[in-house]
């Protein structure tokens, strides 16, 4: 065999699969039109994580310990931003996401999300988990009224519903999914795993 | 070889690394444009490997599959890609077989990424097998016709 003829072919294989990789890859814009109760973390922080999550999806729930732990051993230094990825498999996700939007406008974002995340077994058993996440409304003291309307608002409804169309085209292929200054991380093993080596490389003065 | 299966292989061993070679390209070329984070959560869901050796895996794995796929399409040094495409299957078909056996709960097999179609573990199983046969199949083709294989052995 011709052994220039070879590695011509050979090469031009390789440039091709090289090429057409490098096109297929996208940057994504993460975390533009958050509203501010669902940031934490000083604005300024040299790192921003930011975390695609589904309530209703376990691995999501099983990420919250993992998360919680690097955002108290790196305080001050990181902020994390939350964008809503309902996935359709899951029947009370969206629901939920709205529920926590509508708590985040009375700013207990967060407090929600924690209440959603630790009893993601109860509701998400449920025939209906609407009574379920009234009654988290009150148990966090928030204007059960006001609540009620803004889960109902459509404008909430688009809010969950844009976020999760942009998740589509970041592409967010599973929940959780973290971006940690961009590098993305999946699930809540790489979180343990890769993502506190990332963040102190990251920090590293 | 039988003369009858000698006969077989030659006429249908291209069809078969068209399909084979499509398959593994698309395959690849699916996970090698995503972050291998994603691959790698695909990965890990088969419980088979700890993180640190799955990272590599996720990194090396699709672009193995995009150019042995490539090569199988194109006939370039077709016995062996054919041979790494059958690795490459049996692999698979090892992670899934084992977990299967223990009853993980598989949502999909992850074999094209963000992309469809997202098959049952069973499905997966039945699929494998078939595009390993046929590179077994292109493997075992001595006569290697329509590849650049022969073009360039032509003097």
């Amino acid at each position: 065999m011709n052994l220039s003829k070879k590695a011509g072919a050979g090469l031009l294989l390789l440039s091709l699969a090289v090429g057409a990789v490098w096109v297929g890859r996208r940057t994504p814009r993460l975390s533009e039109g958050t509203p501010s109760y669902r940031q934490k973390g000083p604005a300024e922080a040299p790192v921003v994580l930011v975390e695609y999550s589904d309530f209703q999806c376990p691995k999501c729930a099983q990420a919250q310990p993992v998360l919680r732990d690097l955002l108290n051993r790196y305080e001050g230094r990181v902020r994390l931003v939350f964008r809503h990825c309902p996935l359709p498999s899951h029947a009370w996700a969206s629901l939920a996401a709205r529920a926590a939007e509508a708590a985040g406008r009375q700013n207990k974002f967060w407090e929600y999300a924690d209440v959603l995340y630790s009893r993601q077994a109860v509701w998400s058993a449920a025939p209906d988990p609407r009574a379920l996440f009234d009654t988290y409304a009150r148990e966090l003291g928030l204007d059960e009224a006001r609540w009620k309307k803004d889960v109902d608002d459509p404008a909430v409804e688009k809010i969950v519903k844009d976020e999760r169309a942009r998740a589509e085209q970041v592409p967010i292929s599973a929940t959780p999914t973290f971006f940690i200054n961009e590098k993305i991380i999946v699930g809540d093993s790489q979180l343990e795993a890769v993502g506190v080596r990332f963040m102190e490389q990251e920090l590293r003065p | 070889m039988r003369e009858s299966f000698r006969r077989f292989l030659m006429a249908w061993a291209p069809v078969f690394r068209g399909l084979a070679g499509g398959v593994l390209t698309v395959a690849g070329y699916a996970k090698a444009v995503r972050p291998p984070a994603e691959f790698a959560a695909v990965l890990e869901t088969y419980w088979v490997l700890p993180v640190s050796v799955v990272m590599p895996l996720a990194r090396t794995i699709p672009w193995v599959e995009l150019l042995t796929g490539l090569a199988l399409l194109t006939g370039f040094f077709t016995r062996s890609a054919a041979w790494i495409g059958a690795g490459l299957f049996a692999l698979f078909l090892g992670f899934l077989g084992q977990s299967l056996l223990r009853g993980l709960d598989l949502k999909s097999c992850g074999c094209f990424g963000a992309w469809g179609p997202a098959l049952t573990p069973r499905q997966t199983l039945a699929w494998d097998t078939l595009w390993w046969a046929l590179c077994v199949g292109v493997g075992m083709d001595r006569e290697k016709r329509w590849t650049l294989d022969r073009w360039m052995a032509r003097p």
